[in-house]
This record gives C-alpha cells, structure tokens and sequence, in this order.
C-alpha cells in the first residue's frame, strides 16, 4: 500500500513539473509574440481615432470613502480616446457617496436604462456638471457582483471594462487591453491584464511611476507569486486558449456577451472566475469561434496584504471561489465537447490548483510519518524534497527572466538579488501556511462558507499627496478580488 | 523508492543500487547547474541593460538634442550623419524610432530622410523577408514610418499575410498608397463586427482626397456593402461633395448598413436634397436606419425637421425615441420649446421621458425625478 501511495506522489509531482515546462514553452512563445505586437505608434493612432471602440469603466465601490475620490480621478486620467466611468456605491456604510457628491458636484439625473441583469434596487443616477464622463450610480448592498450587474446595464457602450475601486490602473490599460478587439474583433470577447503588486511602488497623480522590491518580505514572496501566476501559467494558458481567470481587479468585456450570460452570478465569491469559466462554456456550448485573451504587460497595480494573517483570509476566499467555480461547471471537467477547456485547462485547475493544498499538505505529512516509522529512507525523503525546492526555486527564476524579457519592471542588480534571495526562501515556511489556508477555504466551502474575507489595506507609497490613497485604518468587509 | 538503508554515508555505493536516489542526484546537480546559470544570465541582463541605457543616454545628449536643429540644414545634416554612424546600429534603430513615432509633417520627413541616409532602411527592408515573424514585424514597425511610396508595392504584398501585418499595412498604404493599392485591399477586406473596420477606417482617413474621389466612382462595384458603408463615411468626412452622386442610391440601397451610412453623410452635408432623404430615411421599415436618420437631422435645424423628429418621439423603439429627442435638443431654441410642450401635454410616457432625459442632460430642467 506505501508502495502505491509513494509512488502516487512522485507521480504527482512529475506531472506537475511537466505541465510547468510545457507551460514555459508556450509562455516565452507568446511574451515574444506580445513583444512585437507592442507599438507605442499604435497608441498614438488609437488616442487621436474617432472610431475606437468607446468602453465603460464599471468601478464598483463599497466603504471607499478614503480613497473614491482618488480613484475616480485616477479612472478619469487614463488615455483612452472614448470612455466613461460608472462607479457603483454598493449600499456603502461610510461617507463615500458624500465624497463623491461633494467633490463631482453630482447632480440625480433621471436616466433610461434597460434592466438587462438582474440587481439590488438603483436608488438614483448621478451625473457630475464638472466631468461629464462620469456616471454615479447608487444602489442597494448587494455584494461586488450584484454591482458590476448595475453598472453593466447603466453602461451603453459595446465593451465594458470591471475594475476594483482601489486599483492603481497604467495609464495607457485601456489602450493596451483593446488591442486584441481590434486585432481580432470576430472572436475576441474577454480580454485580461496582467496584475501586479503595487508594494514599494512610487505612485504619483494616483499612477505608478516606479516599481520597487518593498521591505515586507511577505509583499516580496507574492512579487514572485505573481510573476510566476502571471508571466507563467497565464501566459502559457492564453497561448493554447485555456485562460479560465480574468482578474476581477481589471477585465475587459463585450457587453452583449457578458448581457446574454446573465452577467455575473451574485452567490459567489469568485465571481470573475465564474464569468470566465461560464463564458466558455456558453460559447463552446453554441459552437461559436471566440477568444478570451491575456495581455502579458503589467497593466493593473494593487495592493497586496503585508500580513500573514490577512494575506491568510484572501487565499482562504480564493480557493472557495475557485471551488465553487469549477463544481458548477464539473461537466466540462475531461468532456471533449469544450476542446483545450475541457481536456486540459480544466483538469491542470483541478489537480494543481484546486486539489494541490490537498495532496501537497498529504505528501508532507506523509513522508514525515513515513521517515520516522521507517518505511521510507530519510536520505531519499531528503533529495527528493531538496530536489521538490530546487525545481521551485527554477521555475520563479524563470518566471523573473520572462519578466526581462518583456518587460524588466524589476531594473538594477540590488533589486533582482533581493527578489532571487526571496524566490529562494518562498518554499520554507511561507508555502505550506498558504497551503493551510487554502486548505481550509476548502473545507469551510464545503460547509457553506460564502462570506467575504476582511481586507485590511496599508495604502501605497506616495509622491503626490492630492491625488493617492493615503494610509488606511482597517475597514470593513470590502468586496475586491484580485485573483 | 527504497527500503530503509545505514544512514546518511556511503552515498555512492547507495547511487549505484538504488537508480530512483541515482535519478534525483543527478537532477538536483543539473537544476543546480541550470539556477546557478540563471542567477549570472538574470546579473548579466541587468549589467547589459545598464550599459545600453549609457548608450541611448549618450546619444540622446550628444546627437538627439540636436536634431531638431539640425533637420533641414543639409551641412548640419551631413554632419551629423558623420557623428551618426560611429554610434552601433540597433542604438541608432531605437532611438531614430523613438522620435519618428511621437513627431509629424516635415520634422518627421526630415527625420525620415535622415534614417534612409545612415542605410538603416535598407536593412529594414532586407529583415523583411526573414522568416521569422517577429523580425518581420519589427522591421515592418519602422519601416512604418519612414518608407515612400516607391515601396508601395513591396509593402501591399505583405497585406496578403493577414493579422496585425495587414492592420500595419493597411495604415502604411493609406499614407503611401493610391487607389489602385487600396481598391485590392477593400476588396478582400474581411468585415465581421463593428470593431473590424478600424483598420479601414485608419487608412481610409489618411488617403489623400483624389484617392477618395477615385474610389468613390468604383463604388458600386464593392461587393461587401459593409465596406460601402465605410467608404461613404469617410468621404463624407473628407469630400462630401463627391457623395451627392450616390447618397440617393445608398438611402434606397437593399443593405441596411449602406442606409445607415447615407443617413450619416447626409448628416454630414446640409443641403434641400440631404434634408429630403433624411426625410425618407426617418421612415425606414429599419429601426437602426431610423435612428441614424433622426440623429443626423440634428445637423439640418429647421421647423420641418423639428416636426419629424417630434413624430419620432413616439416610435415603437427605443432608441429612435432617444436619438429624436436628443436631437431635438441640439436643434436650438425651437426644439427646447417642442420637448418642453411633449413633457407638459404629450400623452405618451416615453416620449415624455426621453424629452426629460435630454433636457435634464442640457441643464434645462431644474431637477429630474429620481429613476
């Protein structure tokens, strides 16, 4: 019976390191692809079109009353030619309608607009005499979902861009994202961006202008933890088709899609991945040519937790909603109707994502007893886990040398020893408490758990102090995603 | 795995029994191999990038500040070109390339000029046949800004390669090309969304107007009526006057995206005749022609458009409702007062709201119900 459970592991671990390679393949194809299609001509063009697609940027807004402000002008600011935001207060508890009211002037406007997805009652429509392009929708709590619902059937633009509140988005995101509509406008209906850390980043006007490694070596681990989920497995995914997330913190839509979905479901906390994962399979479903795409360049900072505590909460939340977008749509797991979807994105979510805390904590766990009841040679235990740590420790160095590659964020040799010296460290401890967390985000699932984490923000390093997000006292529950 | 053995010594005679322990070793040194490897290739990036940034910083002070002086002096320009050519090439790609993207009209003829004389066009054009796609597309990327029509036919061939090459191409064309170029590519041009025409449009609005005029006089032999939509669009922008020929064609065309576009261009141009196929296309069985019609009446302000639009206010759809109402609004101070009389009198509750819409978004209306 050990014989089988031992050689299950190696197995396991295996597979795992070959999917990560082949994942690599695909990965630096794509970046190198990416790499060409980046013009910076291609911006200046777009920016001075009448013709480019207009897109509404859906921020919703709960309890934000320290940073809405900042946000909005920061959402306002973006280069893009045609666009408008419409920031949702879901039900807020705090001054953040008040904010809003005051710095925006708001005026109630009496707007005619088609309840085409479901949501909480809209309590009144805003719009500013100072910016026009600014749309104040205030409704009933009803949760991040029910929100982006609202604001999706306020907007009356073709595409839709769903972004967190306390995003820091790059200038030029909306310009970057379109790209793939325009390259490909028959079948591209969701487009992603690459999220990263804005820890010990320099923000100024609320942009970031600088990317720094920050002290916190928690921030530090999730610098590398990003690059890898980003630069590697997304990437390597988006070239075969089999990308199942686009970040709730910045996605870009087609309206009449995500419309004919029913939009986003309101009884979840993986509310982005579900959209995804379902506008998959609706499409697959109706046999219709589509694309979901990744654009690889950093376009979306957020604020990652410097607390293993909380850092704990928000694994816990993603893994529930990771559980409970793929349970409800386990008829695409191995069916050969929905393609690369059903036949390999699905399974890798489902044995490396879903089921890792599982089998990963059993593997520890395992060979430890295994080791002291002395059916397993320590010495063999200890290669494999030296080698376990070695491969690790490969796959984030790579993940940083795609990162050169595309986009050297990361400049200067001070901070690439501070990374690597991070990337060397993740696997001692910090892992295998997230595999805890992440373990009990499953079971507390299984029980019914579907409540928001709390999240509690330290506000980002700041040049200007006008417009950024200054330090944050802990809030309440706030619906944001950064998956 | 293994049976349980003497401890941690004798690690070689434990490699030769036991090929699975042999296996690891051997993986742990070739990853460590490969780590260490990686480590001085991610050092050595760093160092590299130093030294380019040293590079591009030195051209920019000694020979990017005085471009602008320079460009159009031809001694200055012979000797900076002097200066030019001790610097490496890639240096001199990159950095010519940063101006040439983010500069227009005769600076960035100048600054063209100055990228064909130091050769670097040449080798563009040769990187243009090789067979990797990225090497293609980087050389296409430059050669963007900087090729002459002479290369015209070069630069068409390449449209045939679909994707972002042909989206590159079709601007280029536009900026280079003629009609003769152009009419091929409309002709094979693909239009399935709304959001597939960028590129048409891109290279239709930088076509020189007797190009226009040229291809507006094969209009009718374009078989895609989407890509007649498009064309009528952007010679209404650029020479509205040579649309008058075909607009009563196009308003009574069997597509409706070529009704749409004559709504368009005769919002485009206000004369007797535009006004009166506004009028028909105001009837259209189309809802989406209809709307486009009542839109574009904003642009012809007199009382018998005000009296069409107030008889689209009470259309079946929606957004005819809308688009009338707000045009009423920009027709000036009789429309106000015919929206203001719908909300007072009209019996009709969506005329009534959209005429509240459109004055509550003029600011003619003190404070509008809540929704």
């Amino acid at each position: 019976m050990s014989g089988i459970i031992e050689t299950a592991i190696v197995v396991y671990f295996f597979l795992m390191q070959a999917t990560n390679a082949w994942l690599l393949v695909l990965s630096t194809i794509e970046l190198s692809r990416a790499r060409c299609r980046r013009w910076p001509e291609l911006d200046s063009i777009l920016l001075g079109q009448e013709h480019t697609p207009p897109i509404s940027i859906i921020a919703p807004a709960y309890n934000e009353e320290l940073s809405i402000v900042d946000s909005v002008r920061a959402f306002l600011h973006l280069e893009y030619p045609n666009f408008n935001v419409v920031v949702v207060n879901d039900g807020s508890k705090d001054q953040t309608m008040k904010r809003l009211r005051e710095r925006f002037k708001l005026e109630p406007v009496k707007s005619v607009n088609r309840r085409e997805l479901e949501c909480k009652t809209i309590r009144n429509i805003y719009r500013s005499p100072l910016e026009p392009r600014l749309i104040v929708v205030d409704k009933e709590n009803g949760g991040k979902a029910d929100a982006l619902n609202a604001g999706i059937n306020v907007a009356r633009t073709p595409l839709v861009c769903c972004v967190d509140a306390d995003s820091l988005i790059d200038r030029r995101a909306l310009l970057r994202m379109v790209e793939p509509f325009i390259y490909d406008p028959t079948q591209t209906v969701a487009v992603g961006g690459t999220i990263r850390l804005a820890n010990g980043a320099t923000v100024r006007d609320g942009c970031v202008t600088g990317v720094a490694v920050p002290k916190s070596w928690v921030a530090r681990f999730q610098i590398i933890e990003y690059l890898r989920a980003f630069l590697f497995a997304r990437l390597g995914l988006n070239r075969m088709g089999g990308n199942l997330i686009i970040s709730g913190a910045l996605g870009l839509f087609r309206r009449d899609i995500v419309v004919e979905l029913g939009g986003y479901k309101r009884d979840t906390v993986g509310e982005d991945m579900e959209l995804v994962v379902r506008m998959h399979r609706h499409m697959r479903d109706k046999r219709v040519p589509y694309r979901i795409c990744y654009v690889p360049d950093p376009v979306c900072y957020t604020e990652a937790p410097e607390d293993m505590k909380v850092l704990g909460r928000q694994r816990h939340r993603w893994q529930r909603g990771l559980f409970d977008s793929l349970l409800r749509h386990r008829t695409m797991f191995m069916n050969p109707r929905y393609g690369v979807i059903g036949l390999i994105a699905f399974p890798m979510f489902v044995l490396f994502e879903l089921l890792a805390p599982v089998l990963e904590l059993f593997g520890y766990i395992y060979m430890l007893c295994a080791a002291i009841a002395g059916t397993v040679d320590p010495m063999t235990w200890g290669v494999f886990l030296v080698l376990a740590w070695l491969i690790g420790f490969l796959m984030s160095l790579q993940a940083m040398a795609l990162d050169d590659l595309g986009f050297n964020s990361y400049r200067g040799v001070k901070t690439r020893a501070q990374l690597i010296l991070a990337a060397a460290l993740e696997s001692w401890g910090y892992r295998q408490i997230l595999l805890w967390h992440r373990l009990k985000g499953m079971v507390d699932f299984l029980r019914g758990g579907h409540v928001w984490g709390e999240m509690t923000r330290k506000g980002f390093a700041t040049v200007q102090t006008p417009s950024v997000v200054p330090p944050q006292a802990p809030r309440e529950p706030t619906p944001e995603s950064a998956h | 795995m293994t049976e349980p053995s003497g401890g941690w010594l004798g690690l070689g005679d434990r490699l030769g029994n036991d090929p699975f322990l042999a296996f690891v070793v051997a993986a742990i040194a070739a990853l460590t191999l490969i780590i260490v490897l990686s480590i001085i290739w991610l050092t050595g990036r760093a160092l590299w990038e130093v030294r380019v940034s040293r590079l591009r910083d030195r051209f920019w002070l000694e020979l990017g500040q005085r471009l602008a002086s320079v460009v159009g002096e031809p001694a200055a320009e012979a000797a900076w070109l002097e200066a030019a050519r001790t610097y490496r090439r890639d240096v001199l790609q990159h950095c010519l390339n940063e101006y040439l993207i983010r500069t227009a009209g005769e600076y960035k003829e100048g600054l063209a000029r100055l990228y064909r004389a130091l050769g670097l066009l040449d080798i563009d054009l040769i990187e243009l046949r090789s067979w990797r796609w990225s090497v293609r597309m980087r050389a296409l990327r430059r050669l963007a800004a900087v090729v002459t029509s002479e290369h015209r036919a070069v630069i068409a061939r390449l449209a045939s390669e679909g994707g972002e090459v042909r989206l590159l191409v079709a601007q280029i064309i536009g900026r280079i090309g003629n009609a003769d170029d152009v009419l091929p590519l409309l002709a094979t041009w693909s239009l399935t969304s709304r959001l597939s025409e960028y590129p048409l449009h891109v290279m239709l609005d930088a076509l020189q107007p007797d190009a226009l005029r040229v291809l507006l006089a094969h209009w009718d032999e374009l078989t895609s009526a989407k890509i007649q939509r498009i064309l009528l669009d952007a010679a209404a922008r650029t020479v509205p006057g040579a649309c008058h020929e075909i607009l009563p064609r196009a308003a009574l065309h069997a597509s409706l995206e070529v009704r749409i576009a004559a709504a368009h261009a005769c919002g485009a141009m206000s004369s007797p005749q535009t006004f009166a196929l506004l009028g028909t296309l105001s009837q259209d069985a189309a809802w989406e022609v209809r709307a486009q019609a009542v839109k574009a009446l904003a642009s012809h302000p007199s009382n018998a458009a005000v009296e069409i639009l107030a008889d689209a206010l009470t259309d079946k759809n929606f957004w005819v409702r809308q688009n009338a109402a707000a045009s009423l609004g920009r027709q000036g101070h009789n429309g106000v007062v015919r929206l203001r009389r719908i909300i007072a009198d009209a019996s009709d509750r969506y005329a009534r709201d959209a005429a509240e819409h459109v004055l509550t978004d003029l600011g003619l209306i003190e404070q509008a119900a809540a929704t």
